[in-house]
């Protein structure tokens, strides 16, 4: 971030230079002919079907249903997240109970759960959702209960000589100690959410990103495919990029001396 | 508020397999409406003093008579600021959001030479502003019982001299109570009311000051108490060890 700010070319137009330099190395590669366009399409023909795809409205609805997916459940993990990470902290006993059911949860891909979901859940957006919530969960989790357990205990004692109450205490010193913490752990579970609804949309679903790419896919689109995978990787660093900006904005008058 | 009496106190640290007795049966009563200084060489139990009397810690035994009606402040040796509040906002942290009053806050800043700063971050300060930012958050609080830890430690003399004044100011004004730990002679002549010498857990002397501030340090009476204090101070006793 600061190395942008000093360095404007590092920050914008590096970044361009890579992408041309991949794009060129495409376009190389397809007109030597030695590759079918069916199994690399060149990159012109992958910017026509984009661009049909965005005039007929197919690719935005796409993008939309995942998106909603992919917020609704990285929204429900963030609250489920918070609470049991607040019980750990206001309730250490509790971690003795709960420690041996995330660890094993950590342990399981959500994907590999999409058959029982399937079968317990349907095809419906509960298997989807209950899928990102077990991708996004265990990181937002791990990342606030760090967040509520390593801040400074000197300023605990500073609560404690001006009198204030538990919740006070939390309010104004844990929970602001943890922000960088949490908003790190929100940004990591994003990208998991975004992983886990594309796999969760090409088993279980019959809109989304995920199914039109696996659609794509069974119709010999390839170009379709390789849209349907450029969208997912622009939206998933959009949608970081904007939750990048939230932790600048909420952590960054601190994060130059360690706060980070 | 009435004086605090702390009657036979002892307090011990489990030191590896050794334990360590840094408080013995002390006995000290802290008078009201006054500065007491505490005196005393690095280690021997000064701030553990302080942090029993403000309920941080417990004592193995003995009893610390506080009085019900208390509001205790405590200004640490290390500034403790929210490194994520402003200076206006960490002065403000002891106060509830009705008792805040902007006009007193920006007085209390001036006090400590801290104008225009209300909105700098702590990390932009030095270490003697963050100091002082400490010193205005306890007194912004109103308290009947200061308690400060070497709080000028880490100021310049200049600084330091204009904190003192400001202290003595502004105990007139509220008539606190205040407890002051320090280890420079100068400074305890310079505040206190009554001084007291701790060494080997115990109050080894003590000498109640009636000259009026401000005071010459150079007075007669002043550099005879001097070297009474020195020669209490080179009497050290160290801490009593035992097996655990």
């Amino acid at each position: 971030m600061t190395t942008d700010r000093k360095r404007p070319f590092l920050g914008i137009l590096a970044p361009l230079i890579g992408i041309l330099a991949l794009l060129l190395l495409w376009t190389l590669v397809c007109s030597l002919g030695k590759i079918s366009p069916y199994i690399l399409p060149p990159p012109r023909k992958v910017g026509q079907t984009f661009l049909k795809m965005a005039a007929s409205g197919e690719i935005t609805r796409d993008i939309l249903v995942s998106f909603s997916r992919v917020i609704r459940g990285f929204g429900i993990s963030f609250l489920l997240a918070f609470a049991l990470a607040v019980l750990r902290i206001g309730l250490p006993v509790s971690a003795c109970y709960t420690a041996a059911f995330v660890q094993f949860f950590r342990s399981v891909p959500p994907i590999s759960l999409i058959p029982l979901l399937i079968l317990w859940c349907g095809i419906g957006e509960t298997t989807k959702t209950v899928i990102i919530v077990l991708a996004a969960f265990f990181p937002m989790y791990l990342a606030i209960v760090k967040g509520f357990t390593s801040f400074d205990r000197k300023l605990l004692e500073l609560a404690r000589v001006f009198s204030y109450s538990r919740f006070r205490t939390f309010l104004r010193i844990i929970l602001p100690s943890a922000v960088p913490d949490i908003l790190l752990g929100m940004r990591t579970s994003l990208g998991y959410a975004w992983r886990a609804i594309i796999g969760a949309e090409m088993v279980a679903a019959s809109t989304g990103l995920g199914h039109m790419i696996l659609f794509a896919q069974q119709m010999s689109r390839t170009d379709k495919v390789i849209v349907g995978i450029l969208v997912i990787g622009i939206a998933g660093s959009l949608t970081d990029w904007l939750l990048g900006i939230l932790i600048r904005h909420l952590v960054g008058r601190w994060a130059e001396h360690g706060w980070d | 508020m009435a004086g605090i009496d702390l009657i036979h106190l002892r307090k011990t640290y489990l030191m590896g397999t050794k334990r360590v007795t840094v408080l013995d049966g002390l006995d000290l009563s802290i008078p009201e409406n006054a500065i007491t200084v505490v005196l005393g060489k690095s280690g021997c139990g000064k701030t553990t003093l302080l942090r029993l009397i403000a309920g941080l810690e417990s004592p193995d035994s003995g009893e610390i008579c506080l009085p019900g009606n208390r509001k205790t402040a405590f200004v640490f040796q290390e500034p403790r600021l929210l490194p994520w509040l402003n200076v206006r906002d960490n002065v403000q942290f002891p106060l509830n959001r009705s008792s805040i009053r902007p006009e007193e806050t920006r007085n209390m800043l001036e006090t400590v030479g801290l104008s225009g700063t209300e909105r700098a971050l702590p990390h932009q300060l030095s270490g003697g502003m963050q100091q002082r930012v400490a010193l205005a958050r306890a007194l912004l609080y109103h308290p009947t019982l200061i308690l400060m830890d070497e709080p000028f430690a880490a100021l310049d003399h200049f600084t330091r001299v204009d904190m003192q004044h400001a202290l003595l100011d502004i105990r007139r004004k509220t008539q606190a109570s205040i407890l002051f730990v320090t280890h420079s002679i100068d400074e305890a002549l310079t505040l206190g009311d009554t001084l007291v010498i701790l060494s080997g857990g115990l109050i080894r002397a003590r000498f109640d000051l009636s000259a009026p501030h401000p005071r010459d340090l150079l007075s007669d009476d002043l550099i005879v108490l001097r070297r009474r204090i020195v020669a209490g101070l080179e009497e050290t006793i160290p801490y009593a060890l035992s097996e655990d």
